[in-house]
């Protein structure tokens, strides 16, 4: 397999897993808004089973760049770059969207210094914990920046001892998610399980040269007989939606590495290039739309419609996010060098 | 007639299994190939 038929892959499973998480969240919302719409997908597993994906894709994309050989410095550089100006941009302006709504500064009550835990992306994680200026990003952004700061031992580990480290970490990321109870942060949340996501993404990407049918076949038939498993208690969703994702990203390889389209290739690295931005606004607009349809009777047009709607709005404004910070990241750029 | 029915009835997670998997298999088949076809994409994406 050459290397661009794998980017092909994780580019489709970016991309998947994107829309998996942005449809999770927009039929999450309706009993709290009372809609009564066609529901499909307001089982959490899809959640978990999307964060899933969206971790071990960045294990795979990251250990695809730098898994021969990592400069710490640039490596750091690239990571804050990609994350934290994006970040701060939507923050910035949903806060004063919301002092704007409200009329008054958003969370006055609290501390100043707390801005800091808003500043390094952390807000959403440390949330469970201790009351924060959380606005966007949810908990998923804290801990994949945790996570990016881990990647360079991570990546260290694969490399060295591969068969030790993926034994260690298996039994820690089962261990705790069949037995880990009574957490303030919930199961599918907590760093190490979602590390091993990230960390069997890069063992996927660097052990798993070409996968055949029939194996392709085994790793469908696991997740369709997981998913008919009724799990009553936490930790087994957690396990099971797991186990979904880390099969579901053998099916979905297997079905990118046979893409032999370029339109459809070009058209998934565009739309993978803003899953991002798409990432740190969807949750808000949702929220805000269906909030705007609070007691509807949609039914199946309706929530039709109102998925797109979602959708067109989340679009747009991804579009702006991603050419704003585009455009801010250029201008330094050009006085960085002009300076030079 | 009555005993096709009892080995249905007995059987019935089996079946949806295999109905569940054999569509799946469909499905994943079915995005390969539409993926890979170029015709929709020139109407959509006018190339």
């Amino acid at each position: 397999m050459n290397s661009k038929k794998r980017i092909v892959y994780l580019d489709l499973i970016r991309v998947i897993s994107m829309f998996i998480i942005v449809t999770y969240h927009f039929f999450a919302h309706f009993p709290e808004n009372n809609i009564n719409g066609f529901k499909i997908f307001s089982n959490s597993k899809w959640g978990i089973i999307g964060v899933a994906l969206f971790f071990m894709i960045s294990g795979a994309s990251l250990y695809c760049n730098y898994g021969e050989k990592i400069d710490l410095k640039k490596y750091f550089k690239k990571r804050f770059l990609g994350i934290f100006p994006m970040f701060w941009i939507a923050y910035f302006v949903i806060y004063l969207m919301l002092f704007f709504q409200t009329k008054t500064v958003p969370f006055g009550d609290l501390a100043n210094y707390k801005y800091l835990v808003s500043i390094v992306g952390m807000d959403g994680y440390l949330g469970f914990y201790i009351n924060t200026f959380y606005l966007i990003g949810e908990w998923f952004l804290g801990c994949i920046i945790l996570i990016y700061i881990l990647f360079p031992i991570y990546r260290l580990l694969i490399n060295k001892y591969p068969k030790i480290f993926f034994a260690i970490s298996s039994i820690i990321g089962f261990g705790l998610m069949l037995f880990l109870k009574g957490t303030k942060m919930p199961v599918h949340m907590n760093l190490l399980v979602n590390s091993y996501s990230f960390i069997l993404g890069m063992y996927i990407f660097k052990y798993i040269k070409e996968i055949k049918w029939w194996q392709m076949l085994i790793a469908l038939a696991i997740p369709v007989g997981l998913y008919c498993i009724p799990a009553v208690a936490v930790n087994y969703v957690v396990t099971i939606a797991n186990c979904i994702a880390y099969c579901l990203f053998i099916v979905l390889a297997y079905v990118g590495m046979k893409i032999n389209n370029e339109i459809i290739e070009n058209w998934l690295l565009v739309i993978g290039k803003y899953s991002y931005a798409v990432f740190l606004v969807h949750h808000y607009i949702i929220m805000k739309v269906e909030a705007t349809f609070q007691n509807s009777d949609l039914r199946l047009k309706g929530t039709v419609c109102l998925y797109l709607t979602v959708w067109l709005i989340i679009a747009i404004f991804s579009k702006i996010l991603y050419s704003t910070n585009k455009n801010i990241l250029s201008m330094f750029k050009s006085k960085e060098n002009s300076k030079g | 007639m009555k005993n096709i029915k009892e080995i249905i009835g007995k059987n019935i997670i089996l079946i949806l299994y295999i109905v569940e998997f054999l569509l799946s298999v469909f499905l994943i088949k079915s995005t390969i190939d539409l993926l890979n076809t170029k015709a929709y994409c020139r109407i959509f994406f006018f190339k």
